[in-house]
């Protein structure tokens, strides 16, 4: 319970940074980056319990901006999906999961797990499924692709300098950190 | 109705072909003026429409390019898409989705730039085999078009006889750039396959190869030649379209050519258009070329119909629309249990060609062997996904899918013949124009060789590469080179075009590229569709200087 | 058009051999680094000859490079030993005239866009090296480039003689007794044969070199030569030798600064060929120059600016697919279809450093615009060392595959200052037009015409009032 709590402190704190940095990063973002920075100031904690329940689900290095393009759409897609994430948050504190293999075995209430799924989903893929159509909330951000950048490149992405790959096989078991 | 515009070289369609004739034609110093149905769009637009799109679209290569009403091509993300456009009929209707670009530039926007050469043999298909057609000429005809055509678009290619290809032929001039390297899962194919006896070769690609070409830049392994290279290292025709401007050729977009016009001494007189406003416009000129590829030049000749005309323009033969071929595919993705890694370097750049010849084509198709090299971290991540994974498994099972899944393809030599046939279907596009309809039957020439030759090798260089899993399509796909419906011949009573691509039946209209080709082979139709349009601009200059 | 590429490629390698000569063909280790290289070679290599007396896919010293400078487009001179176009009549003397004093073996003046301020400085024996290795390594070309014609009044060559009366540097290079030989021999190299001044020296009203603020940055054309003087915030103060060698080696430091125009050039005919004893003595040289310090640069050195920053992050998700180009496009769309794909999204470069960051770069943390505006318009292609580091360029050509316009370029540029380098550098599409078309035009041209014009009716109305008085 110690460790939890001390883990969730530290990612709060950082996170704070992170959202303040991310306000005043949002008045040069586009439209959708100003109306985002508008809706925050209403509900600065949904966003906020998102990032700190996606950090649990997906434990790697996550872009605020893209969080946000991701909490904007699936409370799009999904009626009630702030109570969802309070909801995963609740569970988290009160059953001291320490991460996301602990958590998903114990989530019993299926709609609550698939929307664990959809979190998880919209962070590996960068796109989230809503009412009306597929949302694209990241590419070069996809988690999908962290996986192998030692070997391959983001497509459209220069891999290296002019003709400077070559044909040795990275073992499967070197996953980068990411 | 007098014509406003006039031009020496008409030239319809800026793809490929009407770019590298109008660069020939404006240094010959002949005034050029080209009409493309669809828009111009910049790349950054198209690189960035790509990267937008959601990870389900992005291997679908024509969905950076949403059409114009008044310019459509097939979209097949969903079925009423994809019966939107082409009216496809016949047992392997599937087989004929082909995917070209009605934009400025043409379908080399997302072409591979893979650049084999027909082999001589390739051309003679009747005399040696007795099946299908032979060419109005031999190899050596084509030889110093090939080597202009590779010169033109930057093609880079082994500088090692052994690894060229066609085999034992004499090339008049070296590929002007090295090969581009291969990445670990080219590599393993290369190795696996030797051990079979089939010889995966470097890909001849026009892709600039370690050094810039024509001011474009050397290929940094982007891994996106299709459907878009980001920063122009791979030739496409959009690349040419500022150069012929400089030359001072004039380009109009958004103009749908709907109607070729002859006069009474069967000479082409205008080339009629809509603009988006279905206002109608001509265009006179001395030589006319139709460049729109293999199906919108036979749609366009068929659309001309008229009393001088009566089976449409070019087409006193009833040859226009028949024959019309592509290399039938099939695909195995395969799952093995060591990683291969494709996805480093181009999207395609290598293929085993040695499975194209042989006495066997007496009985059934040769076919080209390949392993495509697109990165598989999308469809590696989606399909993890898929399976509801979490944590550290999930990110195994994307890096496992990544690494140890593969696709090789299978692409059939197709024969000419009469009956695979495009017509006017009685479905109208948005300017009213008859959509193409086409019935199209792989023959039985392919079905053998997939029986008898083509699956047993797939399935045996699968096996060797340590497949554990095997999943072949169930029916042949298209490989998007459009060829034969204004097939090439000496004979004007059973061909449309003659050896340098002008109609037999109208002196001054010639029908170049990828429609004209009288067998396919089984590369790919670019390097010969653009060897011949060198050919047709040879032509085209020599008669237009002698008038 | 490849013919073009093979051509340069040839002439690159003839190029090479012929300024080697059979020493370098011997021993092509040695072509690394010149200490093997005879006299004469290395000299015309240090003084970077080639550079202007070449046309691109031209005969070596052959003369026909058109320079577009402030006053009009000069056109370099055949400098091959051909006696009926090039210097082939010419003595010794006649030759150290011209390279040192700007005339010529006529008598008549050169424009100091050839640099004999500089070559001034160079010693007898570099002058009797020189002239020996055009006389005897260097092919004759028979045929003569297009002439000069500037504009009145600058067309009136004599009038040179004034510049030089006031301009000109009479003696050979004096040595310091106080510094050591290395750091005289740097000196030396850097004002004389290298003339690294007459780029990096701004240029007075009268297109003269300003002594008061030597290698404080000039305007070149489209280019910008920056401040490359010891200053700490303005210049390299902060570089070490070693960066400063390995610059002038190889034209690429990541994380500090690459060379591309003139520069550019320099390194890929020049620098990369001098010793390494040549390269330490110009580092030390150079390290020790008077501080000029701009203003403008407030207290930002031009190599430490910005940070990376997702320019992904502000344009995905929100656009759609579009089957035409978006007309108020902006500057992070621009950024991210056209220099992302190579530069990257956080404009971090490649993972090697071929393709470098655009943040910790000397060009966007400028205060002055043109390098980024001219980097975009023409590109970079400098070849060292067997090497090629190439970026196209983005409609500074017509024939260019990918075109954007002045306003695009623009958008463009601010939005890299402002993201990745120093913000608020103010851009203008007509900047980029003024770039794009070769550089700023001298006020000097309209002002010595407005000057002679005055003069004109000064004397007519000197005239009027002598004869009206006369007659009285």
């Amino acid at each position: 319970m110690t460790s939890i709590y001390t883990t969730f402190k530290i990612n709060r704190r950082g996170l704070l940074l992170g959202m303040s940095a991310l306000a005043t990063a949002a008045s040069f973002v586009q439209s959708r980056g100003a109306a985002a920075s508008a809706e925050q100031a209403h509900e600065p904690d949904g966003v906020l319990r998102f990032m700190l329940v996606s950090k649990l689900l997906v434990p790697h290095n996550l872009d605020p901006f893209v969080g946000h393009k991701i909490y904007n759409a699936l409370s799009d897609a999904e009626e009630g999906f702030d109570n969802t994430v309070t909801a995963l948050q609740d569970f988290i504190m009160k059953n001291a999961v320490v991460d996301v293999e602990h958590l998903m075995p114990a989530l019993t209430d299926v709609a609550l797990k698939n929307s664990a799924l959809k979190i998880i989903s919209a962070w590996y893929s960068g796109v989230v499924h809503g009412k009306s159509g597929d949302r694209v909330v990241a590419f070069e951000e996809a988690l999908m692709f962290k996986v192998t950048n030692d070997v391959m490149t983001i497509p459209s992405y220069a891999k290296s300098a002019p003709n400077a790959w070559n044909a040795t096989a990275v073992p499967l078991l070197n996953m980068p950190s990411f | 109705m007098p014509s406003t515009l006039n031009s020496d070289v008409v030239i319809v369609g800026t793809g490929v072909v009407g770019c590298l004739i109008a660069e020939q034609a404006l240094d010959a110093g002949l005034s050029v003026l080209m009409l493309e149905a669809g828009p111009r769009v910049s790349r950054d637009t198209i690189v960035e429409n790509y990267r937008n799109l959601p990870p389900t679209l992005r291997n679908h290569w024509n969905a950076p390019y949403p059409p114009k009403p008044w310019a459509p091509h097939l979209e097949t993300r969903t079925p009423t898409e994809a019966a939107s456009y082409l009216d496809l009929t016949g047992p392997n209707a599937k087989a004929y989705e082909q995917g070209y670009v009605r934009y400025a530039g043409g379908a080399t926007w997302h072409w591979a730039g893979i650049c084999w050469r027909m082999t001589p043999d390739d051309l003679r298909l009747k005399s040696l085999y007795g099946v299908g057609r032979d060419w109005a000429f031999s190899y050596d005809v084509l030889e110093p078009y090939y080597a202009r055509a590779e010169y033109a678009m930057g093609v880079c290619g082994p500088g090692d006889p052994a690894l060229q290809w066609p085999p034992r032929t004499a090339r008049s001039r070296p590929y002007p750039m090295g090969p581009i390297p291969f990445g670990p899962g080219e590599q393993r194919l290369t190795d696996v396959a030797a051990t079979l006896g089939m010889q995966n070769l470097p890909a001849p690609q026009a892709r600039n190869s370690g050094v810039s070409f024509d001011g474009r830049p050397p290929c940094c392994g982007n891994n996106n030649c299709f459907p878009v290279c980001p920063i122009a290292a791979k030739y496409d025709a959009a690349t040419a379209l500022p150069r012929i401007e400089a030359k001072g050729g004039r380009i109009i977009t958004n103009a749908v050519a709907y109607r070729v016009e002859t006069n009474a001494q069967k000479k082409v007189e205008a080339v009629h258009y809509y603009d988006p406003n279905r206002a109608s416009h001509a265009v006179s000129g001395k030589i006319f070329v139709l460049a729109c590829n293999g199906i919108e030049t036979p749609k366009l000749l068929l659309l001309s119909t008229d009393d001088k005309n009566p089976r449409g323009v070019a087409n006193s033969s009833d040859q226009v629309g028949r024959n019309m071929m592509d290399q039938p595919k099939l695909i195995a993705d395969i799952e093995m249990s060591e990683p291969l890694w494709t996805g480093v370097g181009p999207v395609q750049s290598s293929s085993i060609m040695n499975t194209s010849q042989g006495d066997f084509r007496r009985e059934y198709a040769g076919a080209m062997f390949r392993m495509e090299n697109m990165a598989r971290s999308t469809l590696g991540g989606l399909a993890a996904l898929e399976k509801g994974l979490y944590g550290k498994a999930l990110d195994q099972e994307i890096r496992r899918l990544s690494a140890c899944t593969a696709r090789l393809t299978v692409e059939h030599e197709p024969l000419p013949l009469p009956f695979n046939r495009l017509t006017l279907s009685d479905k109208k596009d948005w300017l009213g124009l008859n959509r193409p309809r086409i019935y199209y039957d792989v023959g039985d020439y392919v079905r053998r060789s997939a029986e008898n030759y083509t699956v047993p090798l797939l399935k045996k260089l699968a096996t060797a590469l340590g497949a554990t899993d095997i999943k072949i399509s169930p029916e042949f796909l298209h490989s998007d080179h459009i060829m034969g419906g204004t097939i090439m011949g000496n004979d004007p009573s059973d061909s449309v075009v003659d050896a340098d691509c002008r109609a037999h039946d109208h002196d001054n209209l010639f029908l170049p590229g990828g429609a004209a080709m009288t067998t396919g082979g089984s590369g790919n139709s670019t390097i010969t569709m653009a060897a011949l349009a060198l050919k047709a601009a040879d032509a085209i200059v020599g008669q237009l200087n002698h008038a | 058009m490849l013919r073009v590429t093979q051509t340069r490629q040839a002439f690159r390698l003839s190029f090479l051999a012929a300024l080697a000569g059979p020493i370098l063909l011997c021993s092509p280790a040695s072509a690394e680094d010149g200490s093997n290289t005879d006299p004469g070679t290395y000299i015309a290599v240090t003084s970077d000859c080639v550079a202007c007396h070449t046309a691109p896919g031209g005969k070596p010293f052959a003369g026909g490079l058109a320079m577009k400078t402030p006053l009009g487009t000069m056109y370099s001179t055949n400098i091959t030993p051909s006696k009926t176009y090039g210097i082939g009549e010419y003595s010794e003397a006649d030759f150290s005239r011209a390279v040192r004093k700007g005339i010529r073996k006529d008598g008549s003046n050169l424009y100091p866009a050839m640099p004999y301020t500089a070559y001034s400085y160079m010693t007898d024996q570099d002058i009797h090296d020189l002239y020996l290795y055009f006389m005897k390594s260097v092919q004759p070309v028979e045929s003569t480039p297009p002439k000069t014609a500037l504009p009145f009044p600058m067309n009136i060559r004599s009038s040179m003689m004034f510049w030089n009366i006031l301009f000109r540097n009479d003696t050979t290079y004096q040595p310091d007794p106080s510094r050591s030989a290395e750091w005289n021999r740097g000196a030396y190299l850097a004002q004389g044969p290298a003339h690294c001044g007459t780029c990096h020296t701004p240029r007075g009203f009268l297109m003269q070199e300003e002594a008061s603020k030597a290698l404080g940055g000039g305007s070149l054309g489209s280019w910008y030569a920056p401040n490359i003087t010891s200053d700490k915030i303005s210049g390299i103060g902060n570089w070490s030798q070693d960066e400063i060698k390995t610059y002038l080696k190889s034209g690429h430091i990541d994380g500090l600064a690459q060379a591309a125009g003139g520069m550019g050039e320099a390194v890929e005919h020049s620098f990369q060929h001098l010793t390494e004893a040549d390269l330490n003595a110009l580092a030390i040289y150079l390290a020790s120059t008077q501080p000029v310090r701009d203003p403008a640069d407030g207290n930002l050195s031009r190599f430490a600016l910005g940070q990376p920053v997702s320019s992904a992050d502000r344009v995905r998700g929100n656009q759609p697919i579009r089957s035409e180009d978006n007309p108020d496009i902006s500057g992070a769309e621009l950024f991210m279809g056209n220099c992302a794909s190579c530069h990257n999204y956080q404009a971090q470069g490649s993972h090697d450093g071929y393709y470098p960051s655009l943040w910790h770069n000397s060009v966007t943390g400028a205060s002055n615009p043109d390098n980024l505006i001219a980097t975009i318009l023409f590109g970079v292609d400098r070849h060292v060392a067997g090497a090629q580091a190439f970026m196209p360029g983005f409609g500074g050509k017509k024939t260019d595959a990918v075109q954007l316009n002045d306003e695009e370029i623009a958008k463009l540029t601010k939005y890299v200052f402002d993201t990745y380098g120093r913000r608020q550098v103010s851009v203008s599409p007509a900047q980029v037009a003024t770039i794009r078309h070769g550089g700023s035009k001298s006020p000097l041209l309209v002002l010595s015409r407005i000057g002679m014009a005055g003069g004109a009716i000064l004397i007519a109305l000197g005239c009027f009032w002598f004869l009206r008085t006369f007659r009285k």
